[in-house]
């Protein structure tokens, strides 16, 4: 019974037309003494009964992997009649590596120009008979495994190879060069003279033993005059070239094929352009390439502030309205009115985790837009262009991906600086990923910026994300040449996957795993905070000034320590305790900021418990509201492109106004409304500025100690604090001065 | 294009991705591909597969999972090979 090999490189078809020739008649177990599966099938042609073996997918015949050591033990030991060589004909350069190595096993070799159709498609011309004869006269048949084409030729060409008598086969021998070739040849008749490799190409066993092949060095470990002289031939040739002889085989190889294509591959040159590639050349260059990032990332903001502020309202007047109103109901009904319960519920849990919830809208649209730009292949583009700047800022390209991370949370941002070798980028990296805007401090731009900046809003919150980023740059800049200086960064090179149509399945899971995270810190760190910061606001600093639960937010224990460092911030133009507060338990959780301002601007009204409205008509809100927020939506995703033309100065497009009404006219949040009272848009700038800059929170401290120490840690956190100090008092100030008021 | 040639892109130290190689030197890029990962095995480039949260217990519900796509860089140092953490956020 004859025997066929079937090999070829992974994704090639191989299995499609292994399955074809084969049908039914197969079996599967696996390799002996491996884990790989081994498949057999069986072929019957012109009475001839063929063994068709499924080889495992690799790229060469190596000894680096299990599938790459199979296939050639298979080769070598069985002894096939042939071997079948699959080849995706859209990456004929590649595979042909593979042909090339198996030829030199001197086996006969038939070669099935796999998935011709697509390179047919991509505008590939391949000359088959020129291939064939170039390569010793071989069969090459043009195959379309999915479609059984090219199937009868295969069977024919297989059928016509296995009539043959072994020895009577056309195989080629490629030249590797005269300088190898006479090694080779010294090699060779050592190798002939050796038992161990009788069963051996003596001219393969020469090249493995060149590239210093550890499976055939170790079975020539019996003799050491062979390995001796294999030793003396890479000396000469590394002396000669320069090269270790691994790398002039491969060479030789690369040459040859080299050579090959451009005789038998016609490929029309605006072809080789692809649509992913003419994209990159504007996503991707040297000079566009960050503004068009930046460009973006402005528009993923507007989007994000816009588009969301309905469901922003909505999900706020459900809070505010009847869910406040159902819990006041139930703490009535068990009695608990008027009591510190009701108190903690109505100003301090629902005011404080509510507050932060109102966000979720907002953080879903943020999602949305980033998974679509990550499935649709452009952040591998953004990764690109940022790494490109950060090795020029004199950091590791790698730096990039742990401050990617910063964007969304630094505690892992901090880990991910891990992947850093050295240790001195290591701490660099970390301490950059603390100005990463986290995600954590979105609520506070979205809240401010609907509150004072309108419209704008959008702009605001980019303006924070890009200030994080200078100062980063800034804090990098004074590292990297003033205190760590001299040390080169390695260059890189990064695959760009093409270009797709993003996935609705992927996008939406993703957005909604992101979303659901910062829900679950609601209900657990949140929920904590705003407990404990009630229970500081309802207990009196000192005697005398009131008993627990009645005694004024200011004169409590939480007001009072605010009141301390109130004074610090006065320059800045938020010298408000309350503000002052909500900084302070900021350190735990940046969200907490949020929760805090509502607890104690919102809350710090007197309880008004109320009015109790009957279910139907809380229902009927529920649902008006829900259908303007949707409608509201719509008209933001339609005014999308009228605000995005109207940049252009001197261009006035209408936009959409469908019930009357924008977004922006809509009536403030209960926090909003207060902090309209108590902050300008300057000192609300400043405040925001503060907070992105200032000392990361309480998890992200502890990995930094973890990860760097205590030294580290707390000069972080004092160059950090200095920093935002500076940076919101110029921004108050500086703004005073060119009269934005203050 | 030689393999020298391919190690000397890494070494001129400028950014560059597969495709654009690929297309100055007008090879296919898996072939280029192929012609970088035989100087992985030597020891001379270093693949990076940046896949930041993979080894975290919890980057379901991180809101940051950001796979980063396949690098490949010169070996300038010899501190070993970087290890991709595993994140000890609780988010």
């Amino acid at each position: 019974m004859l025997t066929i090999g079937l090999a070829g490189n992974p994704n090639a078809g191989k299995s499609t037309l292994f399955n074809a020739l084969t049908g039914a008649r197969q079996h599967v177990g696996n390799w002996p003494g491996k884990t790989v599966e081994k498949k057999e099938g069986r072929l019957h042609l012109s009475g001839h009964e063929i063994i068709l073996v499924d080889l495992p997918g690799t790229y060469s015949l190596t000894a680096y992997s299990v599938e790459e050591i199979i296939a050639r033990d298979f080769i070598v030991e069985s002894r096939p009649q042939a071997v079948l060589c699959v080849l995706d004909a859209a990456n004929l350069e590649r595979n042909l590596y593979l042909v090339i190595q198996i030829m030199e096993m001197q086996v006969p070799v038939i070669v099935a120009l796999n998935m011709s159709d697509v390179a047919e498609s991509r505008g590939i011309e391949i000359n088959t008979a020129r291939l064939s004869e170039t390569l010793g006269g071989i069969p090459v048949i043009r195959t379309i495994g999915s479609r059984d084409i090219g199937l009868d030729a295969l069977r024919s060409a297989i059928g016509e190879i296995s009539r043959r008598p072994t020895g009577a086969d056309r195989t080629l021998r490629i030249d590797l060069g005269q300088t190898l070739e006479v090694e080779i040849a010294q090699l060779q008749k050592w190798i002939e003279s050796d038992p161990t490799f009788s069963d051996y190409p003596p001219h393969w066993i020469a090249i493995k033993l060149l590239e210093n092949d550890p499976e055939l060095i170790k079975k020539a470990s019996g003799n050491p005059s062979l390995l001796r002289l294999v030793a003396e031939s890479s000396q000469r040739l590394m002396e000669k070239t320069g090269e270790e002889p691994d790398t002039l085989i491969a060479d030789a190889r690369y040459a040859f094929i080299g050579a090959l294509v451009k005789q038998t591959v016609k490929r029309p040159a605006q072809k080789m352009v692809t649509f992913s590639d003419k994209l990159d050349r504007i996503l991707t260059h040297r000079l566009w390439g960050l503004p068009i990032f930046l460009g973006l990332m402005w528009m993923v903001f507007q989007l994000t502030a816009n588009v969301s502020a309905p469901f922003l309202d909505f999900v706020d007047m459900l809070i505010t309205g009847p869910i406040t109103r159902w819990f006041s109901a139930l703490i009535t009904a068990l009695g608990l009115h008027r009591t510190w319960v009701e108190a903690l519920v109505l100003q301090g849990i629902i005011p404080g985790v509510g507050g932060v919830l109102v966000f979720v809208p907002v953080l879903l649209s943020l999602y949305l837009v980033i998974a679509l730009l990550e499935d649709t292949g452009y952040m591998a583009r953004a990764a690109f262009v940022m790494d490109r700047l950060m090795s020029r800022l004199g950091l590791h390209g790698k730096s990039f991906l742990p401050l990617l991370v910063g964007f969304g949370c630094t505690v892992p941002a901090i880990y991910a600086t891990r992947t850093l070798e050295n240790e001195r980028d290591r701490k660099i990296t970390g301490f950059l990923a603390t100005f990463m805007s986290c995600g954590a401090r979105l609520p506070v731009y979205v809240l401010f910026g609907s509150a004072f900046f309108g419209a704008a809003g959008g702009s605001l919150i980019f303006a924070m994300y890009l200030t994080g980023i200078a100062v980063a740059i800034l804090t990098s800049l004074l590292f990297t040449k003033i205190i760590f200086r001299g040390k080169p960064v390695p260059p890189f090179v990064m695959e760009l996957p093409p270009y797709r149509a993003p996935n609705a399945r992927i996008v939406l899971r993703s957005m909604w795993e992101r979303t659901a995270s910062f829900v679950r810190k609601a209900g657990t760190v949140i929920f904590a905070v705003s407990i404990v910061v009630w229970l500081l606001l309802a207990t009196p600093a000192q005697a005398g000034i009131g008993g627990f639960n009645t005694v004024a937010p200011s004169e409590s224990l939480f007001g009072t320590a605010s009141r301390l460092v109130a004074p610090l911030f006065a320059p800045a133009g938020f010298g408000q305790w309350q503000a002052s507060g909500a900084l302070i338990t900021g350190v735990l959780a940046k969200e907490v900021i949020v929760s805090t301002m509502s607890q104690v601007y919102v809350g710090e009204a007197e309880i008004e418990v109320p009015t109790p409205t009957p279910l139907i008509d809380d229902l009927k809100q529920i649902a008006s509201s829900l259908w303007k927020a949707v409608v509201l939506t719509g008209q933001e995703v339609v005014n999308i492109i009228p605000r995005t033309v109207n940049i252009i100065p001197g261009v006035s497009m209408p936009e959409a106004n469908i019930l009357g009404t924008t977004t922006q006219e809509e009536p403030p949040t209960a926090l909003q409304a207060v902090l309209n009272k108590t902050f300008s848009p300057l000192s609300a700038a400043a405040f925001c500025v503060f907070i992105l800059l200032y000392v990361p929170c309480m998890a992200a401290g502890a990995a930094m100690r973890h990860e760097f120490g205590w030294k580290w840690m707390l000069a972080q956190a004092g160059y950090a604090l200095g920093v935002a100090w500076l940076a919101a008092v110029l921004v108050f100030q500086v703004g005073r001065l060119i009269g934005w008021g203050g | 294009m030689h393999l020298r040639e391919v190690l000397e892109i890494f070494e001129k130290g400028d950014a560059l991705s597969l495709s654009q190689i690929a297309q100055q030197w007008g090879i296919e890029q898996s072939a280029l591909e192929g012609m970088i990962l035989f100087w992985v095995r030597k020891g001379k480039l270093r693949e990076i597969t940046t896949s930041g949260c993979s080894g975290c217990s919890a980057h379901k519900g991180c809101p940051v999972v950001v796979t980063l796509p396949r690098r490949f860089e010169l070996v300038t140092e010899t501190s070993g090979e970087p290890t991709v953490p595993a994140c000890t956020c609780s988010r």
